[in-house]
């Protein structure tokens, strides 16, 4: 009865306050400190020529400290709540408010818009994981991007996308957590070109902001969808109705013991009355739909209303609803999965994660394991009563992930590249995690948390291997750090890196296990977990013995390009050198005296210290969250299970979850570690012999499909690009022949126009003016004779003046 | 204007009094007009002032015979001296500036 206490708690409109606002507050203020430093750095000698090898001045490192310290006490602040917190409530009320931003910023219609924070157990799960995952990755950037002269603008980027991402998990509602969203996006965006000199990494972080804004877009929808089909459930489409609810159970021990009350005291415990009406918060909207399950509800007349209005559970309405014939659950629930698919990079929105390699290391180990392409997964988490009201699109997700898993699996198989290997990687699993949604359960975060230590791993570990080959195959006069802008070693020059990175290769040997899904580490175990939610799953439309099977293919390849990804870094010599393997001083390529043998065989300790942390979390993070169930004599539910059940208690319909049967489940382990011990002999065969030229360039039609992402590169080109540029050369050419033309017509005849008026003004109007002032002073200088100065002169025309006055008075006057 | 007089020259009668005022004013006129001498000139002027006091006691007599015309030729024997009195003051000042009366030389404001 978890989830009845869960509602009952969450009916109250109250949790315990906590301050949820630090853990946005410390990465914001880091990166505003290192945004500081950053414009600082930019402001200076704009014009000053590159020097030859850049030197970041200390203030710029100072960024780097700046960061990993507002990451580190981010994570402690956010552990000191939900373990000092959270965890000390019983199971039933854990749930935390923040009593600052609760407050209604705004209301449209009968909608009220506020920026509350809250944590449940869910986002408890997930603010650890991005605080802790994010401080490990920090530490490790602050090292790896130590000689980059742009760093302050590096970690500014990286704290604000540490602070995104806590909103987005932290929210209460749609509004913050669209607001985390989209500031995941632009980070991603900002940290993805961070080398904007590079035209791939421009690329491709343009590309990844366009394929996710083309999924908040159906995001975005499926919100408003769900929203106003919430705004018509109440006694009339717009007004907020109260539905009355009233518990006949037992009343639980928790709010017993509140109450003064003995346990297991039947009583009737005081009704609750929950709004019924749109809403953007998460909570109400999950007391709205997911009551009905949790408690029988009592339809009442809500106060005021006419006699034959009453308010019902939304779910029932909804479930009634229709847009454009289908139902409107279904159509809000597929546009929320393009949204999610877009940000976590699944089928169709799937290419832009492996371009998104074009950034730094860190940054892609960022969004890989801990952030952005998980939010995805959460949303469904976090909405999955939601999705418990649409079969199709469950169906829809299940089988989305599904392909995108095979087909990402496929794809990293015959990559070049390391970085892409581990991000075709990332795609395939987290189309495990969509798969997961099939059961309403918490595998999906399982799978989340699991695949965040072995992703940074392998990343991290990625990005040691990568400054070890290049400082090996660059050590003639390369710039300083940063140039890691320039291409990227291929896999092909990898190799025989066992004996120089000896702590890397083991993280990296244990994360490949995990990722494989070998029960040694934590792979398997959430693996594990999505089979018996995808075997158990009570509302898929397709049949689950086919989804398991192409999730046990797709373990298959998972466990092979793992090891060939393994065998390449670390085992054999290093690529087309004579040496033998582990003596980095036999490379092929000529080495100044005193150049690499030091760089080679300094493996940084900061940066494998923390590739091993990582590691081991990987080892450790699954047995110690999720031993399954069949493996205990007393069948307890895995740890993170029994913490997350109450966010997913009504998450499952009408039909509740289906135990799974010890046989099955060892049926499904069974089968998980066959596969993937399957795929790792074949991986040892094919490339554990270090045969280098099989890792060539795909040659085969099919494996090139593969390898290019499935086509979908092509379908963007053919679909989107072209038409998209097309109508732009189209609007260019309009632009340009018609518009312009027409402006320039206009303009011609205004300067027609004007010249004219010009000619008219300066020969007609000036000549008129001039003329008459010519003719004035002309006549004046005339008359001005007159005034000869002779007295005897005036006399005589004074005389002739009146003479001639007399005359005409005398001839004219009658 | 024909009143009293008759066609002969026998008797003297307005008639010669108004051509001798014509006269006596032509006179006048022409002095001033082509006289350069500004104490000639201003003779001139009496003479033209003469002129028409002989007119306005002829006319008074001849008209309806009473003394108006006489009265008003006092009147222009006053006015002839105050005027003769100015512009002797004139005359002399402009010498004191140029040594000469010659009125052709008095042209220094024309500019």
């Amino acid at each position: 009865m978890h989830g009845l206490t869960y509602f009952s708690t969450s009916l109250t409109p109250r949790g315990t306050e906590a301050a949820l606002w630090l853990l946005l507050v410390l990465p914001l203020l880091g990166a505003l400190a290192c945004g500081a430093l950053a414009l600082r750095a930019s402001g200076r000698a704009p014009g000053a020529p590159k020097p030859a090898v850049y030197r970041p001045a200390a203030l710029d490192r100072l960024a780097g400290v700046i960061a990993v310290v507002a990451v580190i006490a981010t994570f402690l602040a956010g552990a000191a709540m939900v373990f000092g917190q959270l965890l000390p409530l019983p199971p039933g009320e854990r749930l935390l408010r923040s009593p600052v931003g609760s407050a209604s910023l705004f209301t449209i219609g009968g909608i009220r818009a506020s920026f509350g924070l809250f944590m449940d157990p869910l986002a408890a799960v997930m603010v650890l994981l991005v605080s802790g995952l994010g401080a490990l990755i920090h530490l490790y950037a602050a090292r790896y991007m130590r000689d980059d002269p742009a760093q302050p603008r590096f970690f500014a980027f990286l704290n604000l996308f540490v602070a995104a991402m806590l909103l987005l998990v932290l929210g209460d509602g749609l509004l913050p957590l669209f607001f985390g969203w989209e500031g995941v996006g632009v980070c991603s965006y900002f940290l993805i070109g961070f080398w904007h000199r590079k035209p791939a990494a421009v690329g491709a972080a343009t590309k990844a902001f366009i394929v996710n804004r083309v999924g908040d877009v159906a995001l975005l929808l499926g919100v408003g969808l769900t929203v106003w089909g919430l705004a018509n459930v109440g006694t009339r489409p717009g007004e907020i109705g109260v539905l009355q609810v009233e518990s006949r159970e037992s009343a639980p021990s928790v709010s017993a013991r509140t109450s003064g009350e003995g346990p297991g005291v039947a009583r009737r415990r005081p009704a609750r009355r929950i709004p019924v009406g749109p809403t953007l918060s998460f909570s109400e909207m999950r007391d709205e739909i997911g009551v009905e399950i949790a408690l029988p509800p009592t339809v009442v007349r809500p106060a005021g209303a006419p006699a034959d209005v009453h308010a019902y559970p939304a779910r029932t309405l909804i479930a009634r609803m229709t847009v454009a014939g289908l139902p409107l659950s279904f159509v809000a629930c597929v546009l929320i999965f393009l949204g999610a698919a877009g940000k976590s990079a699944q089928i169709p929105f799937s290419a832009w994660l492996p371009d998104a390699m074009a950034g730094p290391t860190p940054v892609s180990a960022l969004i890989h394991a801990a952030t952005m392409v998980t939010a995805g997964v959460y949303l469904f988490a976090r909405l999955g009563f939601l999705f418990a009201l649409s079969p199709g699109a469950v169906t829809v997700v299940v089988v989305g992930g599904t392909l995108t898993a095979l087909g990402a699996a496929g794809a990293a198989l015959f990559q070049s590249d390391l970085k892409r290997v581990l991000a075709y990687s990332t795609v395939s699993q987290l189309g495990y995690m969509f798969a997961a949604t099939a059961g309403g359960g918490s595998s999906g975060i399982f799978h989340v948390v699991t695949h965040g230590f072995f992703k940074a791993a392998l990343f991290l570990a990625a990005g040691v291997i990568i400054h070890a080959v290049e400082e090996r195959l660059h050590a003639r006069g390369r710039e300083a750090a940063g140039d890691e802008a320039q291409d990227l070693p291929t896999m092909r020059e990898l190799g025989g890196l066992a004996g120089a990175l000896p702590w890397t290769r083991w993280a990296y040997f244990v994360a490949c296990l995990a990722l494989a899904g070998f029960p040694i580490a934590s792979g398997f175990y959430s693996k594990d977990q999505i089979f018996a939610a995808v075997a158990t799953a009570p509302n898929l439309l397709v049949s689950p013995p086919l989804v398991l099977g192409a999730l046990a293919v797709t373990s298959f390849l998972t466990a092979c390009y793992a090891f060939r990804s393994y065998y390449f870094a670390f085992s054999g010599t290093a690529a087309r050198a004579s040496g033998t393997a582990g003596e980095p001083a036999s490379r092929s390529e000529p080495v100044p005296p005193g150049g690499s043998t030091a760089h080679a065989s300094s493996e940084s300790r900061l940066l494998a210290g923390v590739v091993l942390a990582l590691g081991v979390g990987a080892l450790v993070a699954g047995p110690l969250l999720g031993w399954p169930r069949n493996w205990t004599a007393s069948h307890a539910t895995p740890a993170l299970d029994a913490f997350l059940e109450p966010v997913f208690a009504g998450n499952f319909g009408a039909v509740p979850p289906v135990e799974v049967p010890p046989a099955l489940e060892w049926g499904l382990q069974a089968a998980g570690l066959g596969v993937a011990v399957l795929g790792f002999l074949v991986a040892r065969r094919l490339y554990g012999r270090r045969a280098a030229a099989t890792a060539a360039a795909p040659s085969g039609a099919f494996t090139r499909f593969l390898a290019g992402g499935g086509g979908l590169d092509t379908a963007y080109r053919l679909l989107a690009v072209r038409p998209v540029l097309a109508l732009a050369r189209a609007m260019a050419w309009v632009d340009q022949r018609i518009i312009d033309r027409a402006v320039d017509g206009v303009a011609a005849a205004g300067v027609a126009v004007a010249r004219f008026t010009g000619l008219f003004d300066r020969h007609v109007v000036d000549g008129a003016v001039n003329g008459a002032s010519a003719g004035v002073v002309a006549a004046g200088r005339q008359a001005a004779r007159l005034q000869s100065g002779r007295l005897n002169l005036y006399i005589v025309l004074l005389a002739a003046g009146v003479a001639g006055t007399v005359v005409l008075v005398y001839f004219f006057s009658s | 204007m024909t009143g009293g007089t008759s066609g002969s020259l026998a008797v003297i009668g307005l008639r010669h009094f108004v051509v001798l005022s014509a006269v006596l004013f032509t006179l006048g006129l022409t002095t001033v007009a082509t006289r350069r001498n500004a104490v000639a000139i201003l003779m001139g002027i009496e003479l033209i002032l003469n002129a028409a006091a002989l007119n306005f006691v002829a006319f008074a007599h001849y008209g309806h015979g009473a003394i108006t015309g006489q009265v008003f030729a006092v009147f222009v024997v006053v006015l002839a001296a105050a005027e003769a009195a100015v512009a002797l003051a004139i005359v002399l000042s402009v010498y004191r500036s140029f040594r000469a009366i010659d009125v052709t030389r008095l042209d220094t404001l024309k500019d």
